[in-house]
């Protein structure tokens, strides 16, 4: 029985495949937003698409397990034409996207024919398996809740050591919580050097304006590069 | 549930290898992971061991090597293992280290029949 050599890295067919998703989607800001389940990610979107779907022609690509709940709440706020929701059950019950899923999304908003200024993908709750599934993102946006402990990215360093800006998130509810900001930035600092970190209260609009800075400056970067 | 996914993928390689190749099943498959992926070997055998289950995959021999991780420091040079996930130069205390290890998910080889 001949051993055949392979040598072929895990991640390359689902990377080959974001790539392409990637180039179908053109000049189009591509962000990633990964948290755990609950740290406010659904409540973050549907406060910055008031502000951004007026500047910007933007899609949202809602991940979960089951339910459509999220892509409900969001076409409250967006044309549901623009807004797709992947259940994960549907592919065997998934903990994370991948690159499959997003191109059928893609297709679904017609992202391919029509442009966009941004697509934002919204990934199952979930720090660890999202963190290894590359879907074309331009960014990799990481939310933390101070109701979670500000240990969570030393215990979860993969998904932490990727982004490009972690938010600290539900910070009105600071008081009432041992959580130190102070820590988790300096834990956040130890796996990765480069992340921007925001703090923000989406309920009391802490960070908001600041959260939208960022954005449209990626906006700004990516449609430089068509 | 990190190694599940990671099986899934693993699944969809060997099943296309199968194909590729003209075999029924595969019998052995050799993967190697960098210790940056936080891969369990046992957690990941188990995970593929259910992967396999009623596909031409079950009762496959899996071998799970894993590299140390290696990075670098663009100031001094020097290259040095990643402890406790401290990216930082154990010599100059500088923070500006690539790593250039320690991150691979591989499958290396496959017997099949």
């Amino acid at each position: 029985m001949a051993e055949i050599k392979v040598f072929e890295s895990i991640m390359n067919r689902n990377n080959a495949l974001a790539e392409k998703n990637k180039k179908l989607l053109k000049g189009a800001l591509v962000i990633n937003l990964m948290s755990s389940p609950g740290a406010g990610k659904t409540s973050l979107l549907e406060k910055s698409l008031k502000s951004l779907s007026k500047k910007y022609r933007t899609g949202v690509i809602e991940g979960d397990i089951a339910t459509s709940n999220d892509a409900d709440r969001i076409k409250r706020h967006l044309s549901p034409s623009s807004v797709y929701q992947i259940k994960t059950e549907n592919y065997g019950g998934g903990c994370h996207l991948d690159s499959k899923m997003i191109a059928k999304a893609v297709k679904a908003i017609k992202a391919d024919k029509k442009p966009y200024d941004i697509i934002i993908i919204e990934n199952v709750g979930n720090l660890i398996c999202p963190a290894d599934f590359y879907l074309g993102e331009d960014k990799k946006v990481v939310m933390l809740s101070v109701t979670e402990g500000d240990d969570k990215p030393l215990k979860y360093p993969g998904m932490f050591a990727a982004a490009d800006l972690v938010i600290l998130s539900k910070t009105d509810l600071l008081k009432h919580l041992d959580f130190s900001l102070k820590k988790a930035e300096k834990y956040i600092r130890k796996v990765n050097k480069k992340t921007l970190i925001l703090n923000m209260s989406v309920k009391k609009n802490e960070g908001m304006k600041q959260w939208l800075g960022i954005m449209g400056e990626w906006v700004k970067r990516k449609r430089a590069l068509f | 549930m990190h190694e599940a996914a990671i099986a899934g993928e693993i699944k969809d390689i060997l099943l296309s290898k199968l194909k590729e190749y003209g075999k029924r099943r595969v019998t052995a498959v050799k993967l190697e992971f960098g210790e940056l992926t936080s891969v369990v070997p046992e957690a990941l055998k188990f995970a593929l061991e259910s992967a396999a289950e009623g596909t031409p995959l079950a009762g496959m021999r899996t071998g799970v090597k894993i590299i140390r991780s290696k990075a670098k420091c663009g100031k001094c040079k020097r290259t040095f293992r990643v402890n406790d996930l401290n990216y930082i130069c154990d010599k100059c205390y500088s923070t500006d280290v690539s790593v250039i290890a320690g991150r691979e998910m591989t499958v290396k080889t496959v017997e099949m029949e």
